[in-house]
């Protein structure tokens, strides 16, 4: 998921990093001074969860964590997401800096995305959240394929071929982050329920 | 509903491509040829991944091809890179917005033999060049010619073992440090944002 330096043309380029840098501005102007920490932790998870790979026969992917960070963080998901993926560009050499934006985006902004959808659905306990969390997590992974599809369309392997390699590859990822953001969400609703914002909004009257 | 997921379960089997983080490729020369190295880890090869070999100066594209099942794509020196002395850039594309490239420098190469020699290189032919004077029908540049292709197909593992420690994944110490540079940055963060006690 983590498109390399030199392939994308200037224009795309800068519309990532746009985008990534007005999310990110979204982002920390809704970052509570409480939940710095929460973001720092899903910021080192994120940061530590491309180096989890899974095996699916003869090829294999690596764990996103996107939609979990959407789930628990919201908007805040665009600044943890930007440093973890900064920080991947410079120590690991994944992606790189100029493709920073468009990385950034491609990741939260469906996790973003997918959160403020079933956000609703969330808020009911019980079967429904863990539905709408499992949905949350396997929905940002396919949109973070669609999207780096997207930003593909105008090279030489097109849209299509993209997007089909992408998913197929993405499946599995997709089940695997959907039952690990179910099982956080319900066990973080039962034991910490003030981490999820909605969560607590349900239990502790609403939240601004 | 089932067919569906058979076709997926085949999908996925079929599918070769594999989805990494970034693509290594490294080059080095062996005899006449060069050859290149494509993969996205140490077990895992570039399948038909694009190669682009350019020149570093022009930018011109002297040839292309595609890696091998063992990611490995092996081209004879260019002729007009050796004309013109320049470097060789080679670029892998290897799908899915994975690209990476590397240069060989134009002195590794220069001195290259013309065309594969093949040469017959048996120990007792490396013994006795090593231990009997050069007998008057051998020239020196014949002995030049025979000791370079040999040293290049002993120093070629070597070589390549060099560069391929330069392609090392991430370690724990990465892993941490940027763990470490992660929570350091809420740090900072919290500084700014902290309510000033009044």
């Amino acid at each position: 998921m983590h498109i390399s330096e030199g392939v994308l043309s200037p224009a795309i380029l800068g519309l990532g990093a746009a985008l990534a840098v007005g999310g990110t501005a979204i982002g920390l102007r809704r970052l509570d001074y409480d939940r710095l920490m929460t973001v720092a932790i899903l910021a080192a998870a994120f940061f530590v969860g491309s180096l989890i790979h899974i095996p699916i026969g003869p090829s294999s992917a690596h764990l996103i964590l996107n939609g979990l960070l959407g789930v628990i963080l919201g908007w805040a998901a665009f600044p943890a997401i930007l440093v973890a993926l900064m920080l991947q560009s410079v120590l690991f050499q994944y992606g790189g800096f100029t493709v920073l934006g468009v990385n950034a985006f491609n990741m939260a902004f469906p996790a973003v995305l997918s959160f403020a959808l079933l956000r609703p659905f969330l808020y009911r306990p019980g079967r429904v959240r863990a539905v709408a969390a499992f949905c949350c997590g396997a929905l940002s992974v396919a949109g973070a394929g669609l999207l780096t599809a997207a930003s593909l369309a105008f090279t030489d392997q097109g849209f299509t071929q993209a997007a089909q390699l992408l998913f197929l590859a993405h499946v599995p990822v997709m089940i695997v982050e959907g039952i690990v953001t179910t099982l956080t969400v319900s066990f973080l609703s039962r034991v910490r329920p003030e981490i999820l914002g909605f969560a607590h909004s349900f239990e502790g009257g609403p939240r601004a | 509903m089932r067919s569906f997921f058979l076709f997926l379960a085949l999908a996925l089997l079929g599918q070769t491509s594999a989805q990494a983080h970034r693509v290594n490729v490294f080059a080095y020369v062996e005899g006449a040829d060069i050859v290149v190295e494509c993969s996205y880890s140490k077990s895992k090869r570039v399948r038909n991944g694009a190669v682009a070999v350019l020149d570093a100066v022009s930018g011109e594209t002297l040839l292309k091809g595609t890696t091998d099942d063992q990611g490995l794509f092996r081209f004879p020196v260019p002729p007009q890179a050796r004309l013109s002395g320049s470097d060789l850039r080679i670029l892998l594309q290897a799908g899915e917005g994975h690209q990476n490239e590397w240069i060989v420098a134009a002195k590794e190469f220069m001195d290259a033999p013309p065309l594969s020699p093949a040469p017959d290189l048996t120990p007792a032919a490396e013994a006795k060049t090593a231990q009997t004077p050069p007998a008057p029908a051998l020239s020196r540049s014949d002995v030049e010619e025979v000791v370079g292709a040999l040293l290049d197909a002993r120093l070629a593992p070597i070589k390549r073992e060099l560069l391929e420690q330069r392609q090392r994944g991430p370690e724990l110490r990465e892993i941490i440090g940027g763990i470490g540079w992660i929570f350091g940055l809420v740090g900072v963060a919290a500084y700014f944002k902290s309510r000033p006690r009044v």
